[in-house]
């Protein structure tokens, strides 16, 4: 589990899991006044992915780089979807 | 306009934009408007920001305009996988949104590689659906009836009803001719609907609305 910007068993962390389209889910400790950028950031070294290709999204909407877990009202245990950008041209 | 295109085509796609529409948070990409160089397949965050906008701008007191609520193109996705225990929670987060109260409700479609629109359409009761490669609506539509249903007994506490809706599939739309401008075509039988004009609109107009887009994008503002 990666711990952003935060030392442990500090009362104020709070787990966010972020699951990738393929449904595989990382975990982060994070302190409620993080920007969720580090926390983007982070899965995407991870996972290998190009921060701009990925979409990452709670109750339907895309999440600001600059917001907090706390600005967006994120509580222990709030999952993160993180959806691959879409394209279209024609085919299907 | 033609600068201020020419130098956004120019910078490195993953740079981040400066400024913002008002009222859209995310961060924007270079990649964004060059997704509307002539013949590039166009990104979501194209469809995301002229439709927000498009619903910001109807939500104007003095808009002539019906008013326009839109979701995004993740949304049929979620409620296909979901389902409505999860999509209930969309519209409370966003400022307790009475979707109800909108004349039109654009739900932008996108199918692993193309660009579709639908709406449901509260002034003429049709549930419409538009690929401008004529295809079906491919249970779109069903979904997004079984969602406004779901939606309404949950937010309202009574039944809606649907029985003198038509589904409208493909009427009048113009095509595509080549294999990239889906994108396009979706946003623009979003405006006529939104603006509620026929589609007056066809293959050759493309590449002007492609810069029209972009400039749009670029300005933070829709054009008249």
């Amino acid at each position: 589990m990666g711990e952003l910007g935060a030392e442990e068993n500090k009362p104020d962390l709070i787990k966010l899991t972020v699951k990738a389209s393929d449904g595989s889910e990382l975990a982060f400790k994070v302190k409620k006044t993080t920007a969720m950028r580090k926390i983007m950031d982070s899965f995407c070294d991870k996972t290998g992915k190009n921060s701009t290709s990925v979409r990452f999204m709670f109750d339907g909407d895309e999440i600001e780089k600059d917001a907090t877990p706390e600005s967006l009202g994120l509580e222990d245990g709030d999952m993160i979807e993180a959806k691959t950008k879409q394209l279209g041209g024609f085919a299907y | 306009m033609e600068s201020l295109i020419q130098k956004a085509i120019k910078r490195n796609p993953d740079d981040e934009i400066e400024g913002s529409f008002d009222g859209v948070g995310t961060t924007l990409y270079y990649a964004c408007p060059q997704s509307l160089k002539p013949g590039t397949w166009l990104e979501d965050s194209v469809t995301i920001l002229i439709l927000f906008s498009t619903r910001r701008r109807s939500e104007q007191q003095n808009c002539k305009y019906p008013k326009t609520y839109t979701f995004n193109s993740f949304f049929y996705g979620f409620y296909r996988d979901d389902g409505f225990q999860k999509c209930k929670r969309f519209t409370i987060r966003d400022k307790k949104a009475d979707i109800f109260s909108y004349d039109i409700i654009l739900f932008p479609v996108h199918l692993s590689s193309h660009w579709c629109m639908s709406a449901a359409n509260f002034i003429e009761k049709r549930f419409e659906y538009y690929d401008s490669l004529g295809g079906s609506d491919r249970g779109h539509l069903d979904l997004m009836r079984d969602y406004l249903e779901n939606e309404h007994l949950d937010k309202k506490g009574t039944p809606i009803d649907f029985s003198l809706w038509k589904k409208h599939v493909n009427v009048n739309n113009p095509h595509q001719h080549n294999g990239y401008d889906c994108g396009v075509f979706s946003l623009m039988y979003a405006k006529c609907i939104s603006e509620q004009k026929a589609f007056d609109f066809s293959q050759k107009d493309m590449d002007y609305f492609r810069k029209r887009i972009a400039y749009e994008i670029l300005s933070f503002k829709l054009l008249d």
